[in-house]
């Protein structure tokens, strides 16, 4: 309340001083921006409000303006209807007309530190340059240069100041790049081009293809730009018109200097952007919203939206142009509304910030301090937690920044936690460790000198005599003697003097369970999130798969000339997955204490482990049958065509069997309705 | 009896003759220098000072201060030989055995051609891989890249954290043809062919089982040796990295091997003890490798 009773002071005393500009700031209590922020599930949410309406310039009598350009104290109106330009003065009011007679079709504005002014002017294919009091100083024309390209047009539609008067533009159609032009209107070059973006069979494509054949079958053309923004920091940004887009900040060679940012959310249809001086990045979309992202790449907020004819204060028809000053506050520009939205951002927003700031300044107890703040409010808030692990990062309480990385599913950041936290556990405890082991194996020689000696450990080796009698227990045993003589292994299967169905069965259980545990209990890092998980549907899966596996290649082999029965090819498969059974549980439990730095031993193990289990198979598998290789390879590339064709007319029968089955009911209905 | 006991006397003292000229070397050259290295090993030495009696600290240091050896050095050095170890061997057994199969002249002149990496590897990864991955528009692989379109900018293959490891791992591969390969290949040659027949007699189908039932057992002493000269040689030629690169440490230690970070505290920090510690404990690691390729190799029983 305070807050709107204070913006409307402000905006009250503004109208004061400006008598034209009517600001409608009654409405600002009720309006809600619709602000989204990212939430720990990582879904964008409807959060507290980031910014509220602060007023609007509702009367500058703007006709269908295209851009908007706000820096040093001044909003920059490309008023394209009239074929006009206006400065507007934020503190004082006061309004300026530019280039009355001189414009046709203004589309974009922008000025720099100096204050001088820049108007792309699309209708007269010319860029003027005014200086700070509003003088024609220089025209940009169509460059004479001949890299400019023959026969490429001129359509300047965005503007961007470069250094000492020279302009990066936006061009019409171009899609070579930003058009670089120094002060005295010499093209420089093409700046900043986008990639043809090709997958790689595309790539292989285009290599093998010759010149005509490519302009035949490959017509693909970069990305073209949709606006361009020098920051204060002299780099230029940029973003590319349609979907799925991402802004950019170039380097002076036109490299994407925010290519390996990952959190940087993906947007549709950009249509202008800003960046402030500590580098936050401002981008408006064509449904009215405006995405905030950090200086670190970090989704802040989202806020605004569609009017869809609701004339509501905050919510846009056609945005087209956005601008942020000194104070934060941000204008939006409408063509349909013919108006300028100014928000102003709330106290809590404020808060966010300043932790930010703090963070990024090293005052990390600080900024934790206000963060704590804004988790108490707001303790779903994405980017609290972000930060708030960093901060714990920094001063070194690894627990703490453990816990709100997992808060936040930030695997990269609970990676490197983790991997502190082990290394601490590691430093104090090493010592004890090696220590223990040596007593161990200390301990193992004494009882092993002892047995030989005394024989004290008697009962145990009965116990093992007893394991090794009992048909069943033997038969399990036998794994690991399959695991290393394959081809035995098989032959004695085969003539039954090894294994059972039995066994083969606790195997296969053993081998759902080993499969259930690596996608769930392999730790943060690694695991498959619980909450889609579905314990039933695997276990349904790979019954299905093993009884179609099974079946489907004894009745290839059985037409194939193939010997083997099908408990014969039950029990080799499952003896021949044996590596898996014994090895797997060790790997699962390593992987809970693994970064993702550690990832490539685990990843290594496990392809080794499944090499292991398919030489195993086709040894096997090839004394089973009695085939020769090439045989086994004919054999089970027809039965993985049959189990995919198997699958395919399964699926259809079942999809057939909804359509009968809802036919059913809708007829059912329909006559007890009629009835 | 007599006479007979002079003469023994004498052979007694042949032995130790015979032997002294190896044993001087092996002492000198090998033993002297480790027990020096574990020596230093417990010190702070800067090549200057007395070295400084520091008990286990460089070992503590090592295992839980040294940042860079456990998240870069060490997870670099077990991957570089996971890799480079069964894939080398892998490649060594393979081509012994290819060119045991065809005649002396070009089996002479290729086996020369595929040993002569491995002796200059050194020289030739400074030459030849070096101008392939060369990070300019003219280095022979960014070359063609750009000439098929599949990149439109030069890559700089041996500065990129990401390339700089397989890079590695190739190079070394291609220089893994050593003296594990001639052992391997007189292995395969000194097969009495008289077993490969008895084995057709007895059932055997085709060439993959003539390797498996034949070749390998009967060679087993030179699988071995090449089994350890691999191990050997993929934990100390890491320095191929810093060959490659030019610099030690390697860009962000992408590279650095155990050896590499050696040198770097050896000869660029002089911070000797610790060096030392860390070599002891790469000795001990090669040791321990070894004595697992024994285990797997070497001679056993097999049980039912």
């Amino acid at each position: 309340m305070r807050k709107g009773i204070k913006g409307l002071a402000a905006a009250l005393l503004l109208t004061l001083l400006l008598p034209r500009t009517v600001f409608a700031a009654g409405a600002q209590t009720q309006s809600t921006s619709y602000t989204k922020t990212r939430t720990i599930d990582g879904e964008e949410a409807v959060s507290q409000d980031a910014y509220t309406v602060y007023g609007a310039y509702t009367d500058l009598g703007l006709n269908v303006p295209q851009d908007l350009y706000v820096g040093n104290g001044k909003l920059y109106i490309a008023d394209t209807g009239n074929s006009r330009a206006l400065v507007v003065d934020i503190e004082s009011g006061g309004v300026k007309e530019l280039g009355d007679g001189l414009m046709k079709e203004p589309r974009g504005i922008a000025a720099d530190e100096d204050g001088r002014i820049y108007v792309a002017d699309t209708g007269n294919s010319q860029v003027y340059r005014f200086t700070a009091e509003g003088e024609l100083e220089f025209t940009f024309e169509r460059p004479t240069e001949p890299f400019y390209g023959k026969k490429t047009s001129f359509k300047p539609i965005k503007v961007a100041p470069g250094d000492d008067g020279g302009v990066y533009l936006v061009c019409e159609g171009s899609t070579a790049g930003v058009v670089q032009i120094n002060g005295y209107g010499n093209f420089l070059g093409y700046f900043a081009s986008n990639n043809v973006d090709m997958s790689f069979w595309e790539k292989v494509v285009d290599a093998v293809l010759t010149e005509e054949q490519k302009a035949r079958f490959l017509k693909k053309t970069p990305a073209s730009y949709e606006n361009v923004f020098r920051g204060s920091d002299k780099l230029i940004y940029t973003v590319n018109k349609g979907a799925g887009v991402k802004p950019k900040k170039h380097s002076i060679s036109g490299l994407d200097l925010l290519a390996s940012y990952t959190e940087i959310p993906v947007l549709n249809n950009a249509i202008d952007l800003h960046v402030t001086g500590d580098g936050r990045i401002y981008v408006l979309s064509d449904n009215g919203r405006v995405t905030e992202i950090t200086a670190d790449g970090f989704f802040l907020c989202s806020f605004g939206g569609k009017a869809s004819g609701s004339g509501r204060a905050g919510l846009f028809d056609v945005p087209a142009g956005l601008g942020v000053d000194e104070d934060g506050k941000v204008y939006v520009l409408d063509r349909e509304q013919n108006s300028i939205t100014v928000f102003d951002r709330t106290p809590a927003q404020n808060n966010i910030y300043r932790a930010i700031d703090l963070y990024r300044e090293g005052f990390y107890d600080e900024s934790q301090e206000i963060l704590d703040d804004v988790l108490k409010y707001n303790d779903a808030s994405y980017l609290a937690h972000i930060y708030s692990a960093k901060n714990y990062m920094q001063k070194g309480e690894y627990q703490m920044a453990l816990t709100h990385y997992r808060v936040a599913g930030n695997r990269e950041g609970y990676s490197e936690a983790y991997w502190e936290i082990r290394n601490q556990w590691l430093s104090r405890n090493l010592v004890y460790l090696i220590l223990g082991a040596a007593v161990l194996f200390v301990i193992i020689r004494i009882c092993k000198l002892l047995d030989r000696k005394t024989g004290i450990f008697a009962p145990l080796h009965r116990l093992k005599a007893a394991v090794v009698r009992n048909r069943f227990l033997a038969d399990l045993g036998k794994m690991t003697y399959v695991m290393r003589h394959p081809i035995d292994g098989a032959y004695y299967i085969k003539r039954r003097e090894m294994g059972n169905v039995v066994s083969a069965t606790v195997i296969y259980a053993c081998l759902l369970i080993i499969l259930i545990l690596y996608q769930t209990a392999t730790g943060f890092l690694f695991a498959q999130p619980l909450e889609d998980y579905s314990v039933f549907n695997v276990f349904l899966a790979f019954v299905f798969l093993l009884v179609l596996f099974i079946s489907v290649h004894y009745l290839i082999s059985s037409i194939n000339d193939g010997l083997g029965t099908p408990r014969g090819i039950y029990v080799t498969f499952a003896y021949d997955c044996a590596p898996l059974v014994l090895i797997m549980p060790f790997l699962i439990i390593v992987a809970n204490f693994a970064t993702i730095n550690d990832a490539f031993f685990i990843n290594f193990a496990i392809g080794c482990l499944f090499l292991w289990v398919i030489c195993n198979m086709v040894t096997g598998f090839i004394e089973l049958h009695d085939y020769r290789f090439r045989d086994l390879v004919k054999n089970l590339l027809v039965t993985a065509f049959t189990m995919g064709v198997v699958i395919l007319a399964m699926s259809m029968v079942y999809l057939m069997a909804k359509q009968v089955v809802s036919f059913v009911r809708e007829v059912i209905m329909e006559v007890s309705l009629r009835v | 009896m007599e006479r007979q006991k002079r003469k023994t006397k004498k052979l007694d003292l042949s032995i130790p003759v015979l032997l002294g000229p190896y044993v001087i070397l092996f002492l000198f050259f090998i033993v002297l220098p480790i027990v020096i290295a574990v020596i230093l090993s417990f010190t702070y030495f800067n090549t200057v000072e007395t070295p400084e009696f520091t008990g286990l600290g460089n070992y503590i240091a090592v295992l839980t201060q040294d940042e860079v050896f456990l998240k870069n050095v060490l997870p670099n050095t077990i991957k570089f030989s996971l890799i480079v170890g069964p894939v080398g061997y892998a490649l060594q057994f393979l081509l012994a055995w290819a060119l045991a199969q065809i005649q002396k002249a070009p089996r002479t002149i290729l086996a020369l051609i595929f040993y002569s990496p491995s002796m200059t590897i050194g020289v030739a990864t400074a030459v030849i891989w070096k101008t392939i991955f060369s990070g300019d528009q003219y280095g022979y692989a960014n070359f063609i890249l750009m000439r098929l379109n599949l990149i439109d900018k030069p890559v700089q293959w041996l500065q990129q954290a990401d390339y700089i490891l397989p890079i590695m791992i190739l190079v070394t591969l291609w220089g893994s043809m050593g003296v594990g390969f001639l052992a391997m290949l007189s292995g395969v040659m000194n097969i009495d062919a008289e077993l490969y027949e008895a084995g057709y007699i007895d059932g055997i189908k085709n060439r993959f089982q003539e390797i498996l039932y034949i070749t390998i057992p009967s060679m087993k002493p030179q699988m071995l040796f090449g089994a350890v000269m691999a191990i050997v040689t993929t934990f100390s030629t890491g320095k191929v990295g810093v060959d490659l690169t030019g610099v030690n440490p390697t860009p962000q230690y992408a590279g650095s091997t155990m050896v590499t970070h050696i040198e770097d505290y050896g000869f660029l920090q002089y911070d000797m003890g610790y060096a030392a510690a860390v070599s002891v404990i790469l000795l001990l690691i090669i040791y321990l490798v070894s004595r697992v390729a024994t285990k797997l190799f070497g001679e056993k029983e097999d049980e039912v």
